[in-house]
C-alpha cells in the first residue's frame, strides 16, 4: 500500500488517519463507554509530485478539508506519516518547522475570515515575512509586499497597502490572501475551496491567476473543492473522497469522462448540465451520507450503492439484491420495525414489513412503477429467488419479535455481500483501481461488474 | 530622492492608518453616546475625578477644619459640643453646607477629600483585575482543553471558593490595614470573572480562519495571542474593568462600614462606619445621606460606562 | 396566461446616513401559469430583493419606490363568486385592482398582504432545510402555517390537511408527529415544500434552494421541487446564481445585474442565443463539466455600487463594447429577433426575447469576441 519514495515526489502521505474526539471523558469512564471518534480521514496514502496540480473532491464531510489541514500541519495525524521533501512533518524540530512553514502555505475558503479585519493589507501580507525573518528591513519587506500584490493583479499596489479587508471586494480579498501565501515564495500550496465564496464572474479571474502563478513559479498545488466543474478546470489528477476514504484516484479527465467507482459515477450524474436542451437522469443513489462516527462496515458506500455485488450463488437480479441489502441496512439502522406495520390492512405483517423494507429511496425514474416510499413495493415485482425470500421472511419475523440481531444474522448467513464484509483496498497511485470490489482482483466476477 | 519619497509615503501611510483607526474610534464614541447613561456616567466620573485631583478647590474648607474653631484648633464650649453633629449651616455660625459630623469636621469637606480614595480603589482594583485576569484568560482560552487550561481553571475554582471576608481579615492581619491591601484582597477574588469571560471569547476567536492562516505562516502562539486575539478581546475587557471598579468601590465601602478600613485615609465608607458607631444614624441625615449617595453615584457611573461600552464592544442590531 | 406581471418595479433601501440603495430598478417581466421562471444573477444584483418585494418581506428600510407587481388573483372581498373582480373593486381608486382583474401586490396594506401571503404565493426560503423549528413537531408547524393564513380552519381540519400534504409530497402521513431531527435531509426539504404548499398557492418562490448544498443533495432538492410541481400544478419562480441549475429547471429566465433586468427570454434562447454583454460574460466564465481546454473568462472590475447610481447602463463600465450612448442612460429593452433581422431599436413586448443593450446591431460580433480573453481586458472604447 505504501509507495516507495519516488524521485520528484514532493509530498508523501502514508497511511494517514485522523480521528477526532478520541479523548475519554469523565462521563465515558463513569458509564464504561468507549468513546466513538469521528473518523474524518481514514488510511489515506497518496503521492504528490513536484509540479502537480492535484484535486481532492468530495461532498461535505468526506474529509477533504481535514486532509488539507493535515498537509499544512495544522493538525497532527492520529496515525501514519506525511513526508514533505523527505522530511517527516509529524515530528519536526523547530528549525525544521520554520523551514516547512516557509515552503508550504494555504489559501482558505472564506476570504473575509482568513484576513484579520483589523489589519491592513500591508500588515497582513508582511506578517509571514516578519515571522520568517525574510527581507532586510522595513522598506525591503514593503517592496516584497508590493511585488506580491502586483503578482496577484492588484494594481496599483500602493493603493491597496493601507486598505482594510472590509473595504475590499470578495475577489480582491482572496487575491490578498493569495499574495500573502506567495510572498515568501513557497513551493507547495494547499487551496481549500478558494473560490466557492466568490461570485461566478470573479471566480474565473482568481482561478486563472492561480494557474498563471503555477506556470510562472513552478508551484505544486492541492486544490480542494466540492465543485466538480472547477476540479475539472484546474487539476490534472484528482482524488475523490467519501467518508474519509480515498475511493478513486487518477487523471482528472479520465475520472470525469469515465468514472469507475459507483459513487464517482453518481457524483457526475448529479451535476446539472449547462445545456438546457440536454436531459439528465437523477443520481441513482439511496439515502444520505452516514455519520463519520459510525460508518458502514466494509465498503463505506455499500448501503447506497446501485452496483452492490451479490454473492456468487445469487440467482436473482441485481436490482433484487440491492433491495435485499436495503432491507438489511434498515435493520442495522433500526429504521424498520413493528411500528411500521398497520394491523388493519389485509396484508400480513411480514408482507408489509418486506414491502416497506425492500423499497429503494431513489428518484422516481429509477424506481419500479407503482413503487412508493410509503406504500412499499409490490413484492411480486421484485424477483427474489425463493431462498432469499424465505430468508427475508424469517428475518422479518425476527424483527416483529424484536430480535434485530437474529434478523441480520439470518440475512448474512447466506446472502452477505463482499461489499459489507471486506473493506476494499484504497488507491494510492493514479494507476490503482478505485476502492470498489468490482474492480479489485479479489472479485473474479467480471461479468457481474457489467450487470446493473 | 527615493528615500525622501518613501519617507513621505511612510508618513502618509501612518496618517492614513491612524486616520482609519480614529474613524473607528469616532464611530465607537458615537455608538457610546447613543446611550445617555454612558454619557451621564462619564460626566459623574469627571466631577468626582476633579474632586479627587483638586480637592482644595471644591471643598469649602481644608481637611483639618473644625466647626467653631476653624483650622487653628482650640476648645469648644460645652454647648457647642452638644450641638455636634451640626445640621447644615450657611455662614452662621460657620459655613458647612452639609453640616458637620460628631467631631465637628465638615461633611462636604470630608466628602470631597474621600473621592480620591474611592477613585483610587475603583481604578486600581479594576486595572489590576484586568491585568491578571485578561492574560490568564487568553492563555487559558487559547490552550483550551489542555493541561494548561485545566490548571488555570482549577486554580480559579479554588480561589473562587475562598470566602471573601476571612480572606480580607487574614490579609489585613498579615500585612496591615492599608487601602492597598484592601484592594489586593478585592482583586484576589475579582480577577476570576475576567479570566473566565475572556477565556470564553478566546475559545471562539481562536477558531477564526485568520488564526489558522497565521499559524500556517509560522506565527508562534505568543504572536497569535497578542497580535490577533487580544485586539478583539480588549473592548470586552474594558466592560469588565468598569464593572470590577464599581464592585470594588462598593466592597470597600462595605468593609469600611464593618470596620475593616484604613482609618488614616478619608473614605465614604468610613464616614458611614462612624455615623453607625456613634449612633447618629437616625438623627443626623446630613451626615448619613451624602456618603451613601456619593458611593452609589460613583459605582453607578462605572456601571453606566460599562453598559455603554458593552454596546460598543458587542453591537446588537 | 399571465400569472404575475412585474411592471417597472423599483425597490429602494433607505439608509441612515448614506444615500439610498437602489436595489432594483425598472424591472419588467411576466410569469405565466404553470411555468418555471428563473431570476438569475450574482450577489447584489437585486434578485432576492425583487422576490421579497413581491411578498412584502423586505427589511424595515426597504420599500417599493415605483412600479407594480400585478397578480392574477384577488382577495376574497374584491371578487365575485366566479373569481372575476367586482365592478366596485375595479372602479374604487383605493383598491389596487385593474380592469382586467389583476391586483397590484405592492399596493396592499399590511393586513391585506398577510391574508394574501401563502394563500396565493408562498416562499421556500434560503437554507430551508434548517427552516424547521426543532422544538415543534413537523406536522404542527404545517398546521400553524395553515391556521395563520386561513384562520377559519379548525384544528382537526388543519391537522388532516397537514397529513395529506406530507403524503402528497412523498412522506408518510404518520411522520407528521415526528420532530425535525428525526427527518433525513431530503425529507426536511420535502417537509418545507409541504409547508409552502399548505394553502394551495398559485405560485411558489424558491429563494436560492440549492445554494451551499452538495451536489447529490442538490439533486434531491431539485427532484423534490420537480415532484412538487407535478403533484400540485403550481408555478415556480426560482432565484439563484447557479446558471446550471437554472438551465436545468427553468422554462424562462431573467438575467439581472446591478439591480436591472438585462435580458429576458426562454432558457434555450438565453443559452443558445445570448444577446446581452453581461450574459455573454457570465456564460463564458462559468465552468462546465463537459467542456475542457478553453480558458474561462473573467469579467474584470466589480459590480457597481447601487447607492446613488449614475444614470447609465449598469454594465457600461465593464462592457467591452460600450459607447457614449451607453453612459447617457440605461438602455430600454430591445427585441432581439428584430435586432437580428436588422432593426436593433425595436422596443420589445413582455414576452419576446429581449435585451437591454444599445449595441444589438453588432450582436454577432459581440458573441464572437466574447469568447476571446483579450476582449474583456481592453479598455472600453470611449472614455466618459
Amino acid at each position: 500500500m505504501a509507495s516507495g519514495a519516488t524521485d520528484g515526489s514532493l509530498v508523501e502521505i502514508d497511511g494517514v488517519s485522523k480521528y477526532f474526539d478520541t479523548a475519554v471523558s469523565v462521563t465515558d469512564r463513569l458509564f464504561r463507554r468507549d468513546p466513538v471518534p469521528v473518523r474524518a480521514v481514514e488510511d489515506v496514502s497518496l503521492t504528490i509530485e513536484e509540479g502537480d496540480i492535484v484535486g481532492i473532491a468530495g461532498e461535505s464531510g468526506c474529509g477533504k478539508t481535514t486532509l488539507g489541514n493535515l498537509l499544512v500541519n495544522l493538525y497532527d495525524p492520529t496515525e501514519g506519516t506525511i513526508t514533505f521533501d523527505g522530511m517527516d512533518i509529524t515530528r519536526m524540530s523547530s528549525e525544521e518547522e520554520s523551514a516547512f512553514r516557509r515552503r508550504v502555505q494555504m489559501i482558505f475558503q472564506d476570504p473575509f475570515e482568513s484576513l484579520n479585519p483589523r489589519k491592513t493589507v500591508l500588515d497582513s501580507v508582511v506578517e509571514p515575512l516578519r515571522i520568517n525573518g525574510i527581507g532586510d528591513g522595513w522598506s525591503d519587506r514593503r517592496q516584497r509586499v508590493i511585488e506580491a500584490l502586483e503578482d496577484v493583479e492588484l494594481a496599483p499596489a500602493e493603493r491597496y497597502l493601507d486598505k482594510f479587508p472590509g473595504e475590499l471586494s470578495g475577489g480582491e480579498r482572496q487575491r490578498v490572501a493569495i499574495a500573502r501565501a506567495l510572498v515568501i515564495n513557497p513551493d507547495f500550496i494547499v487551496a481549500d475551496e478558494p473560490v466557492s465564496m466568490l461570485d461566478v464572474s470573479i471566480r474565473a479571474g482568481v482561478l486563472n491567476l492561480m494557474k498563471d502563478l503555477q506556470d510562472e513559479y513552478g508551484l505544486t498545488y492541492v486544490f480542494i473543492s466540492h465543485d466538480l466543474s472547477l476540479i475539472r478546470y484546474m487539476t490534472e489528477k484528482t482524488a475523490i473522497m467519501y467518508l474519509g476514504d480515498v475511493i478513486e484516484y487518477g487523471p482528472t479527465d479520465e475520472i470525469v469522462e469515465s468514472p469507475k467507482h459507483p459513487y464517482t459515477q453518481s457524483l457526475f450524474e448529479a451535476v446539472p448540465k449547462v445545456d438546457p436542451t440536454l436531459d439528465r437522469q437523477r443520481a441513482n443513489v439511496t439515502g444520505e451520507v452516514p455519520s463519520a462516527r459510525d460508518p458502514p462496515a466494509g465498503c463505506k458506500f455499500h448501503p447506497r450503492c446501485p452496483k452492490i455485488i451479490p454473492p456468487d450463488d445469487w440467482t436473482g437480479s441485481q436490482d433484487a439484491y440491492r433491495r435485499l441489502y436495503q432491507f438489511r441496512y434498515s435493520l442495522i439502522q433500526r429504521d424498520l420495525g413493528p411500528e411500521d406495520v398497520d394491523p388493519d390492512t389485509r396484508a400480513s405483517e411480514v408482507d408489509q414489513l418486506l414491502s416497506r423494507g425492500l423499497v429503494l429511496d431513489v428518484p422516481e425514474e429509477h424506481r419500479k412503477s407503482g413503487e412508493d416510499l410509503r406504500e412499499g413495493v409490490d413484492l411480486d415485482a421484485v424477483d427474489l429467488p425463493p431462498e432469499a425470500e424465505e430468508a427475508l421472511r424469517d428475518a422479518a419475523r425476527n424483527v416483529l419479535g424484536g430480535d434485530y440481531e437474529a434478523a441480520i444474522e439470518r440475512v448474512d448467513r447466506d446472502f452477505e455481500s463482499i461489499c459489507s464484509s471486506t473493506h476494499p483496498t484504497v488507491p494510492t497511485m493514479p494507476e490503482d483501481p478505485p476502492a470498489c470490489h468490482l474492480y479489485l482482483e479479489e472479485t473474479a466476477e467480471a461479468p457481474l461488474a457489467e450487470q446493473s | 530622492m527615493a528615500s525622501q519619497q518613501e519617507e513621505l509615503s511612510w508618513v502618509d501611510a501612518a496618517k492614513r492608518r491612524w486616520g482609519y483607526r480614529y474613524e473607528r474610534f469616532q464611530r465607537g464614541w458615537d455608538q457610546f453616546t447613543t446611550h445617555r447613561l454612558g454619557v451621564v456616567g462619564i460626566l459623574i466620573l469627571v466631577v468626582f475625578m476633579l474632586w479627587a485631583l483638586f480637592p482644595s478647590v471644591f471643598a469649602p474648607h481644608p481637611v483639618n477644619w473644625k466647626a467653631f474653631v476653624g483650622t487653628e484648633g482650640g476648645y469648644l464650649t460645652a454647648e457647642q459640643i452638644r450641638s455636634m453633629p451640626h445640621p447644615p449651616a450657611f455662614g452662621d455660625p460657620f459655613f458647612a453646607p452639609l453640616g458637620t459630623n460628631y467631631n465637628g469636621y465638615g461633611i462636604l469637606t470630608e466628602l470631597v477629600y474621600s473621592a480620591r480614595t474611592a477613585l483610587y480603589i475603583g481604578f486600581a482594583a479594576g486595572v489590576l483585575s484586568s491585568l491578571v485576569g485578561v492574560p490568564l484568560g487568553l492563555i487559558s482560552g487559547y490552550y483550551g482543553d489542555t493541561w494548561i487550561d485545566e490548571t488555570i481553571q482549577r486554580i480559579a475554582d479554588i480561589m473562587y471558593s475562598l470566602p471573601f471576608l476571612p480572606l480580607v481579615v487574614v490579609l489585613v492581619a498579615i500585612r496591615g490595614i492599608t487601602t492597598t491591601n484592601i484592594i489586593l484582597a478585592i482583586v484576589v477574588k475579582s480577577w476570576i470573572n475576567n479570566c473566565i469571560v475572556i477565556r470564553g471569547e478566546t475559545l471562539s476567536l481562536r477558531e477564526n480562519a485568520y488564526v489558522d492562516s497565521a499559524k500556517v505562516s509560522g506565527a508562534s502562539d505568543t504572536r497569535i495571542v497578542f497580535r490577533h486575539i487580544l485586539p478583539h478581546v480588549l473592548p470586552l475587557s474594558f466592560v469588565y474593568l468598569a464593572q470590577d471598579a464599581a464592585a470594588a468601590i462598593l466592597t470597600q465601602a462595605g468593609l469600611a462600614y464593618l470596620g475593616l478600613a484604613d482609618f488614616t485615609a478619608h473614605s465614604w465608607g468610613l464616614m458611614l462606619q462612624q455615623i453607625q458607631s456613634q449612633g447618629y444614624v437616625f438623627s443626623a441625615w446630613w451626615w448619613l445621606i451624602p456618603p451613601g449617595i456619593a458611593i452609589t453615584l460613583v459605582a453607578a457611573a462605572f456601571y453606566f460606562i460599562g453598559f455603554s461600552m458593552e454596546d460598543v464592544a458587542n453591537p446588537q442590531r | 396566461m399571465t400569472l404575475l406581471e412585474i411592471n417597472d418595479l423599483s425597490v429602494t433601501y433607505r439608509m441612515d446616513d448614506s444615500p439610498d440603495v437602489r436595489a432594483v430598478e425598472d424591472a419588467n417581466f411576466v410569469v405565466d401559469r404553470g411555468e418555471t421562471f428563473g431570476l438569475v444573477g450574482e450577489s447584489g444584483c437585486g434578485k432576492t430583493t425583487l422576490g421579497k418585494s413581491i411578498l412584502a418581506l423586505l427589511d424595515d428600510n426597504g420599500e417599493v419606490e415605483s412600479g407594480e407587481a400585478w397578480f392574477d388573483g384577488l382577495l376574497p372581498e374584491w371578487e365575485d363568486g366566479t373569481g372575476a373582480a367586482t365592478r366596485e373593486a375595479i372602479e374604487d381608486p383605493d383598491v389596487p385592482v385593474r380592469s382586467d382583474g389583476m391586483m397590484d401586490l405592492t399596493a396592499l396594506t399590511t393586513r391585506e398582504m398577510r391574508r394574501f401571503r401563502w394563500n396565493q404565493i408562498s416562499l421556500i426560503p434560503q437554507g430551508s432545510m434548517n427552516a424547521l423549528n426543532p422544538v415543534y413537531k413537523v406536522g404542527d408547524q404545517i398546521v400553524e402555517a395553515i391556521r395563520l393564513h386561513e384562520p377559519e380552519t379548525t384544528e382537526e381540519e388543519a391537522h388532516e390537511r397537514a397529513r395529506e400534504l406530507l403524503e402528497r409530497i412523498g412522506i408518510d402521513r404518520e411522520r407528521a408527529d415526528d420532530y425535525a431531527h428525526e427527518f433525513s435531509g431530503g425529507m426536511k426539504q420535502r417537509a418545507v415544500i409541504a409547508m409552502a404548499m399548505a394553502c394551495d398557492p398559485e405560485m411558489v418562490i424558491a429563494d436560492e434552494p440549492t445554494t451551499a448544498l452538495d451536489v447529490i443533495t442538490q439533486d434531491r432538492v431539485l427532484d423534490a421541487i420537480g415532484d412538487m410541481q407535478d403533484e400540485f400544478d403550481v408555478s415556480l419562480m426560482m432565484i439563484s446564481h447557479d446558471i446550471s441549475v437554472m438551465a436545468e429547471t427553468c422554462d424562462r429566465l431573467a438575467v439581472m445585474y446591478g439591480g436591472r433586468v438585462m435580458e429576458v427570454g426562454t432558457t434555450v434562447e438565453i443559452f443558445e442565443d445570448p444577446a446581452n454583454p453581461y450574459t455573454l460574460g457570465l456564460q463564458n466564465s462559468f465552468p462546465s463539466i463537459e467542456e475542457t481546454g478553453h480558458r474561462l473568462l473573467s469579467i474584470p472590475g466589480t459590480p457597481p455600487t447601487l447607492q446613488d447610481p449614475d444614470d447609465a447602463c449598469r454594465f457600461a463600465e465593464r462592457c467591452p463594447w460600450a459607447v457614449q450612448q451607453c453612459y447617457e442612460g440605461h438602455p430600454p429593452n430591445f427585441d432581439v429577433e428584430a435586432a437580428k433581422a436588422g432593426n436593433p431599436n425595436r422596443e420589445a413586448d413582455m414576452r419576446t426575447h429581449r435585451s437591454a443593450c444599445y449595441r444589438l446591431d453588432m450582436l454577432e460580433t459581440m458573441r464572437q469576441e466574447a469568447t476571446e480573453e483579450d476582449t474583456w481586458h481592453q479598455e472600453p472604447q470611449t472614455v466618459r
